[in-house]
C-alpha cells in the first residue's frame, strides 16, 4: 500500500460531537491509531474518534498537515510549532488528550514541553491554581516538606 | 459560552465542570510533563499536594526522569594543574538550559574539596582534610562517607550508581593487604554502612590503577585501567574481581607509555575501549564479559582522524584523546587543543561541542574530565 502524497486518498474522520473532517490519508496516518486502522483495512467508513471533539481534531490535523509536508525544513517546523502551542490552557489540555489518544508522539512531546515550560520554577500555590488541586497538607506537614526542600525555595 | 476553566482563579459554580481539566490527566501524561522539569521545580512541587508528593517521591518517577535523558548532559573539568579544586562546568546537551556553577556544588562544605570521580550524576569529593562526600548538585543533597580505609592499604575506589535501576548507590573500595591480596569493601547508601571485607584476587606483579579513585561503572561492573596494560574488573553484585587484558598491543604500550587511561563504554551489555594512537582513533569491543583470560577484543573502528577532520573542519587532531562515548557508541567525544569535539562514526561528521579554558593554557586530558548527567539522584534522601 502506498502512502505517498501523490497517490494519497482522502479519509473521513468523525469527531465526538459528530463533525466529519476530510483529511488526506498521508496526513492522517501521522496518528498511529489511524495508521493501524488503515493498515488493517478498517478505514473505509468515516472513522469515529469518540474522544476528540471537532475543534481539537481540526487543530490536530492542522499540525499533522504541516508535519506531513516534506518540503518544510526543521527550522521552519520549529518556528511553526512554537506558534502552534501559543494557546490557552483549555486548548492545550484537549490537545494533550487528543495527541495521547491518537498516538502522535511528536505532538505529544511538543505540548508536554509547552506545559512544562509554563509551570517551570512556579510556586506550589500557582501549580495548585493551574491544575486545580486542593492543598491537603496540614500546616505542620507543609512546614516539614518546605524545610526538607528549603534549597528549592531560595 | 465556553468559559476557560483555568484562566482565572475566580470562578463561579457553572465553571466547576471545566475545572477538572489538567487535574484529570492520566498519570502517564503527568509523568511526560514533569520529567521535562529541573530538580528545583520538582522539589518545590512536592509541596503541591499529598498526591504530588507521593508521585514525585516515587522510584518510578525518578527512573523515568533518567530514561528520557542522554548518557551525558555536561561535564566538569579541572582548569588548573596546580589547583585541582578549581573546576568549570560545561553543558553539552542543548535541551538543558541549567548550567551548574561549580562552587555552588559544595554548599554542604565549609572548605574547598577536590572532585575525584563522577558516576551517572553523582560526584565524589575529597575535602582538604580528607573527608569523603558523594553529592548531586542538582538535588542539593550530599552524603558524608565514613572512611574506615587505612591509607597505606588503599588501592582503588569507584561509585556504582545506575539511576535506571535504583536511586541507591554503592561505593566500592579495593584494599591491598600483604602486598598481593586484593580485597574489597562496599558502602551502601541503603544501609549507610560499610560491609564486610571480601577477598577478590591475588595480584603478584603489583600493577597500579592509572586513576585509582575513578572506577568506571558500566554494565554492573567497575573498571580500572592498570599500568600493566590490563583492566581490573569488579562485579559489584557478585563482589568478585579479575584482571582482563586490554585490547592494546603490549609492545606498543611499552613504547608509547600511555599515562592517561583509554575511554571505556558499555552498550548492549558489551565493554568498549577507545584510544587515539597518534591520529588513529581505535575502538575495540570485548566479545565476552567473563573472568577467564580468554577475553577476545574485536576491532570495531579504526579511523584516521587526520583525514576525517581535514575534510570536515579546520581542527588538527594531533594530541587528541578520547573522553567519552555518546549515543550508545555512535559518537565519541575527543579533546583537542582547547576544544571538545564530537566525532560520529557512521557518517564521519565532526562537530565542535564546546571550548575548554585551562588557566595555564594546557589541554584537558581524560583524567581531568568528569562526565555529568542530570538525574534526580538523592532527591528523596531525608535531611539528617
Amino acid at each position: 500500500m502506498s502512502l505517498s502524497p501523490s497517490t494519497s486518498k482522502m479519509l473521513s474522520l468523525k469527531s465526538s460531537d459528530g463533525k466529519v473532517l476530510e483529511v488526506e490519508e498521508h496526513v492522517a496516518v501521522l496518528c498511529e491509531t489511524i495508521k493501524s486502522l488503515v493498515e488493517d483495512g478498517c478505514a473505509d467508513s468515516p472513522i469515529p474518534l469518540a474522544n476528540v471533539d471537532g475543534a481539537t481534531l481540526g487543530n490536530v490535523m492542522e499540525w499533522c498537515k504541516k508535519h506531513a509536508d516534506q518540503k518544510a525544513s526543521a527550522d521552519d517546523l520549529e518556528d511553526w510549532d512554537a506558534e502552534f502551542v501559543e494557546r490557552d490552557q483549555g486548548e492545550l489540555y484537549h490537545l494533550i488528550m487528543a495527541a495521547n489518544y491518537l498516538n502522535i508522539k511528536g505532538l505529544l512531546d511538543l505540548i508536554c514541553q509547552k506545559v512544562a515550560d509554563m509551570i517551570k520554577g512556579k510556586h506550589p500555590e500557582k501549580i495548585r491554581e493551574i491544575f486545580n488541586i486542593e492543598n491537603d497538607f496540614t500546616p505542620e506537614q507543609q512546614e516539614q516538606i518546605r524545610k526538607d526542600n528549603s534549597w528549592a525555595f531560595e | 459560552m465556553y468559559v476557560h476553566p483555568l484562566r482565572s482563579p475566580q470562578h463561579n459554580d457553572e465553571d466547576m465542570e471545566f475545572l477538572s481539566s489538567f487535574n484529570s490527566l492520566h498519570e502517564d501524561l503527568y509523568t511526560e510533563i514533569l520529567i521535562r522539569l529541573d530538580a528545583k521545580s520538582l522539589a518545590r512541587f512536592k509541596l503541591v499536594s499529598k498526591d504530588w508528593y507521593l508521585f514525585l517521591s516515587n522510584d518510578y518517577f525518578t527512573r523515568h526522569y533518567s530514561e528520557s535523558r542522554p548518557s551525558i548532559t555536561g561535564f566538569f573539568y579541572e582548569t588548573s594543574t596546580q589547583y585541582k579544586e578549581k573546576l568549570r562546568y560545561v553543558s553539552i546537551d542543548t535541551k538543558e538550559d541549567f548550567v551548574i556553577d561549580p562552587p555552588s556544588c559544595l554548599g554542604f562544605l565549609d572548605g574547598p574539596a577536590r572532585l575525584v570521580n563522577s558516576c551517572n550524576g553523582l560526584l565524589h569529593w575529597v575535602s582538604s582534610w580528607d573527608q569523603q562526600f558523594i553529592s548531586n548538585p542538582l538535588t542539593n543533597k550530599s552524603v558524608a562517607l565514613p572512611w574506615p580505609i587505612p591509607r597505606h592499604q588503599f588501592f582503588a575506589c569507584g561509585i556504582a550508581f545506575d539511576p535506571l535501576v535504583s536511586d541507591h548507590f554503592v561505593v566500592v573500595v579495593l584494599l591491598l593487604q600483604s602486598r598481593i591480596n586484593l580485597k574489597s569493601r562496599i558502602f551502601s547508601s541503603e544501609t549507610m554502612e560499610w560491609g564486610e571485607m571480601k577477598e577478590i584476587v591475588v595480584i603478584p606483579h603489583r600493577p597500579k590503577p592509572k586513576c585509582c579513585k575513578r572506577g568506571v561503572f558500566l554494565n554492573g561492573f567497575l573498571h580500572w585501567e592498570m599500568t600493566d596494560n590490563a583492566i581490573l574488573v569488579y562485579d559489584v553484585k557478585g563482589q568478585s574481581g579479575w584482571m582482563m587484558k586490554s585490547p592494546m598491543n603490549d609492545e606498543l604500550v611499552e613504547k608509547l607509555g600511555f599515562s592517561e587511561p583509554g575511554c571505556l563504554g558499555g552498550f548492549g551489555g558489551k565493554l568498549h575501549y577507545c584510544r587515539v594512537i597518534g591520529t588513529l582513533l581505535c575502538v575495540w569491543v570485548a566479545t565476552q564479559y567473563s573472568s577467564s583470560n580468554s577475553t577476545i577484543w574485536v576491532e570495531q573502528h579504526s579511523v584516521n582522524l587526520y583525514n576525517v577532520m581535514c575534510e570536515n573542519s579546520s581542527i588538527i587532531p594531533h594530541g587528541s584523546q578520547a573522553l567519552a562515548f555518546l549515543c550508545h557508541g555512535e559518537e565519541i567525544l575527543l579533546c583537542v587543543k582547547g576544544k571538545i569535539i564530537g566525532y560520529r562514526f557512521d557518517d564521519n561528521a565532526v562537530r565542535e561541542v564546546c571550548k575548554v579554558q585551562r588557566s595555564d593554557g594546557s589541554h584537558v586530558e581524560p583524567s581531568m574530565f568528569f562526565p555529568f548527567v542530570h538525574t534526580l539522584a538523592l532527591f528523596n534522601l531525608p535531611l539528617r
